[in-house]
């Protein structure tokens, strides 16, 4: 029993001392991390509107590597119907023609997309009746995981390779994700819907 | 030592008559449990919400985090005559708003035009707070607010699931003063809240808020 209690302590002592190394490599345990990739046929961009996914996305196409931008069109805000701001999409395609993508290279599929099931499930249905290569989903990091799970059950046998890339975000630093209330919150999140995915889809 | 010998054997046999009993007792609960899911699931978040009768009151707050909703909310409750004054936060800027050289949040902003979109004039509005980022910090700004002006009664519309945890923290916040925090259901875009457990944007919402309800409680 005493060297339980000591072996139990010894344990809670070295937890302590090594959170940071731990937590920081639960967090790169959990991201999946793309390996480098050749030119692809598209980059698709969810319907989140997160500047940097943006940004990254736009930097691929210009860059060469990817040919074309399919655009998943997301919710109408209340505030969108009441004409009081301009829809989430409408600014996106106007950072768009600034960052240099060519409105020929951008395609929008979808409409009203929440989740990310409902993108890759509107992507898949979509693929089905068009020609797609391989393409790149670029994510937030903790939502790789989910994502990447997601591509390959439904995007796959749709006859689409997609290749799940972390993009970061100014909300959090994976590296000191524990830090932050927006980290915490962010990783949180994503170990439940994790494991809604793995119950629902 | 002759005589408890054959004690053993017994109580063992007793034991695991009693693991048995327990693990099918476990059992059963289990599958009453999942074919009655629907039912306990819908009891629970009806027990969670609090939905104080909206009264006539000094002041409407819209807080942070609902602007798509409880905005809109806001603002039928002004038109209805419940209120002359509508009260939303500052709101604190993010990292990028910084970056970008904002000083007011988008979001303090949006609430503003929102309510004149919708018809409160400016006269009636007013921005409490300095950089909240909190349910916390926005009451405590509610509570300067009333007693610099010795409101009676504050009405706040907000996400059912987000109601049991303001209407504690108006409790605590508000104990030995003058003035009562009402808390109001809003119906929040996208899923039924009635039905959290259905959708994932319920299951996103409901996990957090009861992860927040009991870090409320310690704070």
């Amino acid at each position: 029993m005493r060297w339980l209690l000591a072996a139990g302590l010894v344990l809670a002592v070295m937890l302590v001392v090594l959170r940071q190394p731990l937590l920081r490599g639960a967090a790169h345990l959990w991201i999946v991390e793309a390996s480098p990739f050749a030119p692809v046929d598209a980059v698709v961009v969810n319907a989140s509107g997160r500047h940097s996914i943006l940004d990254r996305s736009a930097q691929w196409v210009r860059d060469g590597q990817a040919t074309r931008m399919i655009l998943l069109r997301g919710e109408t805000r209340a505030t969108d119907r009441a004409g009081i701001t301009p829809p989430i999409l409408e600014t996106r395609l106007r950072q768009l023609t600034e960052q240099g993508v060519p409105e020929s290279a951008r395609v929008l599929v979808g409409e009203e997309l929440l989740t990310y099931h409902a993108e890759v499930s509107t992507l898949a249905a979509w693929a089905r009746s068009h020609a797609v290569g391989p393409v790149i989903f670029p994510v937030e990091p903790f939502a790789t995981r989910r994502v990447a799970r997601l591509a390959r059950r439904v995007l796959a046998p749709a006859g689409v390779r997609a290749m799940v890339v972390p993009v970061a975000v100014p909300e959090y630093d994976v590296d000191r994700w524990w830090q932050s209330k927006e980290g915490l919150l962010a990783f949180e999140k994503e170990c439940v819907l994790a494991l809604y995915y793995w119950w629902r889809y | 030592m002759t005589s408890a010998a054959p004690a053993q054997p017994l109580r063992r046999r007793h034991c695991l008559k009693l693991f048995l009993a327990a693990s099918l007792l476990v059992c059963v609960l289990a599958v009453v449990a999942w074919q009655t899911r629907e039912r306990w699931l819908a009891g629970m978040i009806h027990a969670w919400v609090v939905n104080d009768p909206v009264e006539r009151v000094d002041a409407i707050v819209v807080l942070g985090g609902g602007s798509q909703y409880r905005t809109f909310a806001a603002a039928r409750l002004f038109k209805n005559g419940q209120t002359m004054r509508v009260l939303y936060p500052d709101i604190a800027l993010s990292v990028e708003d910084v970056s970008l050289g904002r000083t007011i949040s988008p979001e303090t902003e949006l609430i503003g035009r929102v309510l004149e979109h919708e018809g409160v004039p400016r006269s009636a509005l007013e921005i409490i707070g300095r950089g909240v980022n909190s349910t916390h910090d926005e009451i405590l700004a509610v509570r300067a607010w009333a007693e610099h002006h010795h409101a009676r009664t504050i009405l706040v519309p907000t996400d059912p699931y987000h109601t049991r945890r303001l209407s504690r923290l108006g409790r605590k916040l508000f104990s030995g003063s003058e003035t009562r925090l009402l808390v109001t259901v809003v119906d929040p875009p996208g899923y039924r809240w009635q039905e959290w457990w259905r959708d994932e944007r319920g299951v996103t919402v409901f996990q957090l808020e009861l992860i927040k309800s009991v870090l409320y409680a310690f704070k």
